[in-house]
């Protein structure tokens, strides 16, 4: 049960259908398929068994090919930013101990720094092109190890990918994906959507995204092509869908809101999309009429699921007028997939009756594996109840008496930024750390009407450090979504009842135009 | 005012939002640099439709037109109304 099994067949069947088109330039099946087996090939030479490989690479056909060949290597692909920083992907590489890293340029500019001062360090094969090289401290060499002809084989079990995201501690939280899970969720997407060759997909997730999974793997699986968005379209991508013919869209909402908000969805601009599908944050109903009518062949669906669920694993479909979430303007997140279970859980855990508001609990086939190197964590929010494990999401919602579920925010303090999970705790710790106080908290700000963030404001008390200091630490220390937007320096932060800092007090401080 | 001056003031009031206020060259790098963010991009459409008419339901652009003083003067030489 090999996530590739899938390309294999496509390759096998089809060598000179389109792939994937990435960064002006169209590769076949066949020839990433070649580069594939070269890589896989490399991987299993220098390597022997290998568990655990690492991407670093970014919108390149590096990339693409690089989490091909670490499956087709029976090894769990871990995607990493070069974006990221430097201190986050030495963290991360540390607890991780991959046995081999694939890049592409971008990742190779990051290497000879995070080599240094490491005893051992792991091989590097760079993806460029069509070739792929080894890299080591005295250059690189072309491959020339044996192809791998065949993916090997993958229990349901094998983790297919670990998908790092933010942890409250400061420290990212790896969530191990089995191979069974992401089967389970292309087989029911399948189902449904029905894919063919004829199908040319939308690639708007960074790879450490999970949401890109179903972008990558349902396209090959099909023998559709996959058309990546460069970075400087991701804003109002338009063109982008007109000019490729995109006949299936996935991204987050905040992008179709974005372009709803600056005009960008005249009706009918979007005639060749078939399939439209937003996940990652609340779909605003303004915002989904309008990309209903701007896409009027489309069908157009709201899905919902955490990174422990797998991508994601409740769905409800946009009509007009829309199954909303009453009072909040943002469309339902629907109903479990077929071998999903899904229920309200009461403080303490105890089943909830419809209508009433609770934690989101996820149970069934697509469940996570857990955290890497985590157990005290996986324990904690995979509880087993009454002999069946469930996830705890965090999520507080509902289920009305269709059977339908509906979103009402947070239990906990993560939100999200521009789709990108973030826990408030883990950007406190940083920001103590960078403005050298314990005095510090951060928010969710400016909201969009959908309940969204697309950016985070923090306030600090008590520090000496000038504002742009402490923003250019919080740079070296998290990813870009993370580092807030603004820093606001107080005399001292609001508390509330319990003594803690009052983050409702800090937005309403903003509201007030602070 | 002239177009360049409105332009300039626009990206300051953008950069020193963010309490950047290292100024800046015409022919500088200011999103794809990092200093201004893509979601600064909504705010400049929002300019040049108030100032400049331009109409974005028929109008394309990705962020590169928008990257310097110099190319967001291009793309109003090239879209206003």
């Amino acid at each position: 049960m090999n996530i590739v099994t899938g390309f294999s067949r496509t390759a096998e069947d089809a060598p000179d259908l389109l792939a994937v088109s990435v960064e002006g330039l169209e590769y076949s099946y066949g020839t990433l398929r070649d580069t594939v087996c070269a890589s896989a090939g490399w991987i299993l030479a220098r390597c022997g068994t290998p568990r655990h490989v690492a991407v670093l690479a970014s919108r390149s056909y590096g990339v693409y090919a690089g989490i091909l060949a670490a499956g087709w290597a029976g090894a769990a692909y871990v995607p990493l930013s070069p974006k990221l920083p430097e201190i986050r992907l030495k963290s991360i590489l540390s607890r991780l101990r991959p046995e081999a890293i694939i890049v592409d340029n971008n990742g190779l500019s990051r290497v000879s720094s995070l080599r240094q001062g490491e005893d051992t360090f792991p091989p590097v094969l760079l993806i460029s092109g069509k070739n792929a090289a080894e890299v080591s401290e005295e250059g690189s060499a072309v491959i020339d190890t044996e192809p791998a002809l065949k993916p090997a084989e993958r229990s349901a079990s094998d983790i297919a990918y670990i998908m790092f995201t933010s942890g409250t501690t400061g420290e990212p939280k790896g969530v191990m994906v089995p191979c069974g899970a992401v089967e389970r969720f292309m087989s029911v997407m399948q189902e449904r959507y029905r894919l063919t060759p004829a199908d040319r997909l939308s690639q708007t997730f960074e790879t450490t995204f999970d949401l890109s999974v179903f972008d990558m793997f349902m396209t090959w699986r099909s023998g559709a092509s996959l058309h990546v968005l460069p970075a400087t379209q991701l804003m109002a991508p338009r063109r982008f869908i007109v000019q490729n013919n995109l006949t299936v869209w996935f991204s987050v909402p905040s992008t179709a809101a974005l372009m709803d908000r600056m005009n960008m969805l005249p009706a009918g601009i979007f005639p060749s999309l078939r399939l439209s599908l937003f996940c990652g944050e609340a779909l605003g109903e303004s915002t989904a009429l309008a990309w209903r009518r701007a896409a009027p062949k489309s069908v157009v669906e709201n899905l919902y699921g955490p990174t422990e669920a797998t991508i994601a694993c409740t769905l409800q479909p946009v009509d007009d007028p829309p199954y909303s979430t009453p009072g909040r303007g943002v469309i339902a997140i629907g109903q479990p997939y077929p071998g999903t279970d899904a229920a309200i859980f009461g403080p303490n855990l105890q089943p909830l009756e419809d209508g009433q508001s609770g934690e989101l609990v996820l149970g069934g086939a697509q469940l996570a594996a857990g955290y890497f190197g985590d157990s005290e964590r996986t324990a904690a929010a995979f509880p087993v109840i009454h002999g069946k494990c469930w996830y705890r999401t965090g999520d507080l919602a509902y289920r009305d008496s269709q059977g339908v579920f509906h979103h009402l925010g947070r239990i906990d303090n993560q939100v999200k930024v521009l789709g990108n999970r973030v826990e408030l705790e883990e950007v406190d710790a940083h920001l103590r750390r960078a403005a050298g106080t314990d005095l510090a908290a951060s928010v969710a700000w400016p909201l969009e009407d959908n309940g969204a963030a697309s950016g985070i404001v923090a306030f600090v008390a008590g520090s000496d450090r000038p504002a742009d200091d402490i923003r250019n630490a919080m740079r070296a220390a998290v990813p870009a979504y993370m580092v807030p937007s603004r820093i606001c320096v107080l005399d001292r932060l609001p508390l509330n009842a319990s003594g803690k800092t009052d983050r409702k007090a800090l937005v309403a401080m903003l509201k007030e135009g602070v | 005012m002239n177009d360049r001056t409105q332009v300039r003031d626009l990206f300051d009031g953008l950069l020193s939002r963010k309490g950047d206020t290292r100024g800046f060259e015409d022919s500088e790098s200011l999103i794809l640099s990092g200093r201004l963010e893509s979601r600064d991009t909504v705010e400049i459409v929002m300019f040049l439709e108030s100032h400049y008419g331009v109409d974005f339901s028929t109008t394309d652009f990705d962020q590169t037109q928008f990257d310097t003083v110099d190319e967001l003067l291009n793309f109003i030489a090239a879209n206003r109304s």
